[in-house]
């Protein structure tokens, strides 16, 4: 691109200062300065020419893309679908990171051993720790709603 | 344009219906830019079905900072100039510069027929606007009508066409002096 190049389209922009406009004009022949004053007219006729071609068989169109979107069967990817996953990940992060600060930490004397429980009732759910030694055993249960007699600790 | 939002958001939960009516709202404009672009009626059909599809894929990703429109013709753009590329793979008779009967040189209005002298209506005028834009070459035809049409800047013609700043406006200053042979001789006819 040459420098006249340029000038020239930041002339026809109405992009050039008064001095530059004056000197650039100073350039150019009557003709070209009496022809630039109907760009803005050129202009305009082809925007409104952009605004008229007719589509042919516009309906046509409509039902083409329609057809096709069905083919792929692919409903569009939800705006909200991309940020949900984001602030899921997110929250399991933090949750992560929130856990591992304030979780209290096991004061249970390291000789403590913990012990598998499965409750036979599902909706029960047990904990079973054994001190070294097997000299006491607790066992948590939660959703227990009573304890038989005969299995009550005294 | 609040309707417009509207059948977008039911679009985005996979409304084809809504689909169908924004489909129907920017058709025209579309393809009318694809047809500018690409001079033929059939490529401009295909740009039109490809930037629809595209959109529809693509939903999610359009934020709304723009207007619907504006995204739709960044998308059928693009595919009229792959279009363009693709066809500059095959043997063809472009126009370059040198062919635009513009010398790069010339400080004159590059000569033309004069135009009867009965003076020349807008409907003449359009009609060698018509023929004139035929003539350009895809590339010197698609900056004119990023520029005078759409209204871009020399930057995001460059980014749309994957090409310098300098390029687009060396193209543009050869398309407008070759326009502007169409008003010589016409200046107080308007």
């Amino acid at each position: 691109m040459t420098n006249f190049e340029s000038r020239f389209n930041r002339w026809l922009d109405g992009s050039l200062n008064e001095d530059e406009r004056l000197a650039f004009e100073a350039t150019l022949d009557e003709e070209t300065l009496r022809t630039a004053k109907m760009w803005p007219t050129l202009q305009s006729t082809l925007r409104q020419s952009a605004s008229e071609i007719p589509l042919p068989h516009p309906d046509f169109l409509n039902s083409q893309i329609l057809r096709e979107i069905r083919r792929e069967g692919t409903p569009p990817p939800r705006a909200g679908l991309a940020r949900l996953a984001w602030a899921g990940a997110f929250c399991v992060l933090a949750a992560a990171l929130l856990t591992a600060i304030f979780l209290p930490r096991d004061t249970r004397d390291s000789s403590t051993t913990v012990v598998s429980a499965s409750p036979a009732n599902p909706s029960v759910s047990a904990s079973a720790f054994q001190a070294a030694g097997g000299k006491s055993s607790v066992i948590w249960l939660d959703g227990v709603d009573h304890i038989p007699a005969n299995e009550r600790v005294q | 344009m609040d309707h417009e939002k509207e059948l977008l958001d039911r679009a985005r939960r996979g409304d084809t219906g809504a689909f169908d009516e924004i489909i129907t709202l920017h058709r025209q404009r579309v393809y009318a830019l694809a047809f500018q672009i690409l001079r033929n009626s059939d490529d401009a059909m295909d740009v039109a079905q490809e930037t629809f599809l595209k959109a529809w894929r693509s939903l999610a990703k359009f934020d709304g900072r723009h207007p619907l429109g504006t995204w739709l013709h960044r998308i059928a753009t693009n595919a009229s100039i792959d279009i363009v590329r693709r066809r500059q793979n095959r043997p063809q008779c472009a126009i370059d510069d040198a062919e635009l009967a513009v010398d790069a040189a010339s400080r004159t209005t590059p000569s033309a027929p004069e135009l009867p002298g009965v003076g020349m209506d807008r409907r003449d005028l359009r009609i060698r606007l018509d023929e004139a834009l035929a003539a350009l070459s895809p590339e010197h035809r698609t900056v004119i009508i990023l520029r005078e049409v759409e209204e871009l800047s020399y930057e995001e013609i460059a980014t749309r066409m994957n090409t310098s700043t300098g390029t687009v406006m060396s193209r543009l200053y050869y398309a407008r002096r070759y326009l502007q042979t169409l008003l010589k001789g016409t200046h107080d006819e308007f």
